[in-house]
């Protein structure tokens, strides 16, 4: 299977919405050209990239963060100067630390991500909820960013 | 003894299968730890099914619709997932156990007695 360049310069989501399917082996490679290489016989201990969607409605933005197997005490969100910084690690499962990796494709290790925070959004109320292996912040928009409706007055 | 992922059907038809999520398989004195990740997901969304020896795990999640929000960019994976495992002769299909927590299912599969190591006494 041959890429192109041009092909690697789109994401892997963008690539398959647009109907394009070269099947697994490429689908991987791509993946993790952009979200990281895992190590060969085990899960390699690189910085990894989480993935992120961030949803908007009219009274709150909603960021999800997908972390499986990540501790909660593993992660840390920080808010500063308008930017929210969440970083963690990726810890091993103790259980079966001494079986044998025969096959691996998760990433293991340190990561982060930042977002800049745009004035509609009040940076000091987030909320954060973690389930299923997904971290949700949940930030409220300010007064000034709801749509409000002005009445016209006939005088 | 390596347990391979087999797609039966990727020469002849397209598996269903819109993101592979990762996978780690471990083996330990009794049997093997296969691991994926599959963050967000419902108990009901996953199936997973042993048939002839080889092991199916299916799961499904669509982009929940909203009308009062809109995605500003996302990264994630909807859509179905599907990833099959032939399972070796030295493996105890009746003690297959699955797990969902944290965002990753856990498969622990058991290995048949005559397989675990032994100890052999020399009289």
């Amino acid at each position: 299977m041959h890429c192109n360049e041009e092909v690697f310069t789109m994401l892997p989501e963008l690539w398959r919405s647009k109907g394009l399917d070269f099947g697994p082996s490429v689908d991987d490679f791509v993946e993790r050209f952009f979200y990281g290489w895992p190590g060969r016989e085990k899960g390699g201990e690189v910085n990894w990239s989480p993935r992120v969607e961030v949803l908007e409605g009219e009274k709150n933005v909603t960021i999800d963060v997908e972390l499986p197997g990540v501790d909660k005490k593993d992660i840390k969100v920080e808010v500063k100067d308008n930017t929210l910084t969440m970083s963690g690690e990726r810890k091993r499962n103790e259980e079966y630390a001494t079986a044998e990796c025969c096959r691996s494709e998760r990433l293991y290790g340190k990561f982060v991500r930042s977002f800049s925070l745009p004035d509609t959004v009040q940076a000091d109320k987030i909320e954060a909820q973690f389930k299923n292996g997904v971290l949700s912040l949940v930030m409220p928009k300010n007064e000034k960013a709801m749509p409000k409706e002005i009445t016209i007055s006939v005088k | 003894m390596t347990v391979v992922r087999y797609e039966p059907a990727a020469g002849v038809r397209r598996v269903a299968r819109d993101w592979n999520p990762p996978t780690e398989i471990r083996e330990h004195a009794e049997g093997f730890v296969i691991e994926l990740d599959v963050p967000g997901y419902a108990r009901d969304d996953i199936k997973i099914k042993v048939h002839e020896g080889m092991l199916t795990v299916t799961g499904e999640r669509k982009r929940p619709e909203t009308d009062d929000k809109y995605y500003n960019y996302s990264e994630r994976n909807y859509g179905e997932f599907s990833r099959s495992y032939n399972l070796p002769d030295h493996v105890d299909g009746e003690t297959i156990s699955a797990e969902y927590n944290h965002g990753v299912l856990t498969l622990h599969i058991g290995k048949k007695e005559a397989a675990k190591p032994h100890t052999i006494e020399i009289k």
